[in-house]
């Protein structure tokens, strides 16, 4: 995250951030969790600026503190 | 680090000196490998602050209880940490939450009298004499921390400049009401919300004075020899303060007015580049520097002071930064994306 993001946040920092939490992180759920359709669909998109990926995980009580969670997920019946 | 002549260590006088600053209850965030830091959490939290809590940024690691906290990607973190956080989850906590944090504890290359912060570089951007580690969370933080510390082991002029060569944390920027005129409402410190300095020889808390602010003396040994009119606050002035030996205490640092920060960050001087210190690049990485130079100065230099005046998210520039292969760097290529190896990741 060195050289690109001190470039554009020499003029923006806004910008910057833009480029920095779109550049890692957020779409590896899908890179290492989804279905090879998934992969298909969304990593393209995703790395051409085509759309924006962001962590929609909250519950009430724990905001985005993910660890606090008491919601489950699992295979259904 | 210098061990003080009375027995204990620069590293433990600012350890305690932060300490006394922290209440219970409060949220903190230092940096990574920040030993001194850790130093001054721990004991509060055992002794007198029992709700104290604290992240290393970068490491995600939560209330590490042994006294030392090893760089980023060191496993052995995890070992004394009460909880780890993943990346994306620091960088949500650091960017987007106004006031998640009571307190950041930031170091600095240079500060000067306005509490601004240079971790970037010493000297001419484009022509650096030291390059330091770069801003990181540091621009954030002090936005959006309610308050945050500069600490600093170094206490001479090299450090406590008159202005900082590269803001890459905003204090009182120009001074006076300059940082609340020039910085977004979102973005603007709230009442209380002040830099102050913890160094080797004055205290965390800077007393305020009008615009700028100086360093009241609290090193037992210094204090003695400070003189009176320098451990109070001094008014800004034009005037160039009498030269005050290396390692006396209190430094409001002479007064030359700093050119204004959207000038000197938004100006075109910025986006011309000479030639670069480039000794630690290799050439791929000058390559995109100078692709992303030409971008920004293109496509965001025109619409900066814009997007952050009405708090606009800048759609427009996701397809451009996306077409230059700047997001989602993990991505392989079989799948669309730029398959970027750790080195690219670092560089971008």
């Amino acid at each position: 995250m060195c050289i690109v993001k001190e470039e554009i946040a020499k003029v923006s920092e806004s910008a910057a951030l833009l480029a920095a939490n779109n550049s890692f992180g957020l779409i590896l759920p899908i890179l290492n969790f989804g279905t090879e359709e998934q992969k298909r669909h969304y990593l393209g998109l995703a790395a051409k600026g085509r759309t924006l990926t962001s962590v929609a995980i909250t519950e009430a009580g724990t905001g985005s503190d993910v660890s606090s969670m008491k919601t489950r997920a699992g295979e259904g019946r | 680090m210098p061990v003080a002549t009375n027995g204990f260590a620069l590293g433990e006088m600012l350890a305690i000196l932060l300490s006394r600053d922290m209440a219970d209850g409060e949220k903190a965030i230092v940096g990574t490998n920040s030993d001194i830091q850790v130093a001054a959490c721990n004991p509060r939290r055992q002794r007198q602050a029992p709700h104290l809590w604290w992240v290393s940024g970068p490491g995600g690691m939560t209330n590490p209880t042994e006294g030392i906290v090893r760089p980023a990607a060191d496993a052995e973190n995890i070992a004394v940490a009460q909880a780890v956080m993943d990346l994306p989850q620091m960088i949500d906590f650091i960017d987007w939450q106004v006031h998640f944090f009571d307190f950041a504890i930031l170091g600095a290359l240079q500060t000067d009298r306005f509490g601004n912060i240079n971790t970037v570089c010493i000297g001419d951007h484009a022509k650096p004499r030291l390059r330091g580690p770069g801003t990181v969370g540091i621009s954030a933080l002090c936005g959006l921390s309610r308050r945050f510390y500069i600490m600093m082991t170094r206490h001479d002029r090299g450090a406590f400049v008159p202005k900082v060569d590269f803001i890459c944390g905003a204090g009182h920027l120009d001074g006076g009401t300059f940082a609340h005129r020039s910085r977004p409402a979102r973005r603007r410190p709230a009442p209380g919300g002040d830099p102050a300095w913890a160094s080797s020889t004055s205290s965390p808390r800077a007393r305020p004075c009008a615009s700028s602010r100086c360093m009241r003396a609290s090193h037992p040994k210094k204090c003695a020899t400070t003189p009176a009119s320098t451990s109070s606050c001094r008014r800004r002035s034009n005037a160039r303060p009498p030269p005050t030996p290396k390692s006396s205490s209190c430094c409001a640092a002479p007064s030359t007015r700093p050119a204004c920060w959207r000038a000197s960050f938004r100006g075109q001087g910025q986006l011309k580049d000479p030639e670069m210190n480039n000794y630690h690049f290799e050439e791929h990485h000058l390559l995109l520097r100078d692709q992303v130079r030409k971008m920004v100065e293109k496509h965001v230099a025109p619409i900066a002071s814009e997007i952050d005046e009405n708090n606009r998210f800048p759609e427009e520039l996701v397809e451009i930064f996306g077409d230059m292969g700047l997001l989602q760097l993990w991505v392989p290529q079989e799948y669309g994306g730029p398959g970027a190896g750790p080195s690219r990741r670092c560089a971008s």
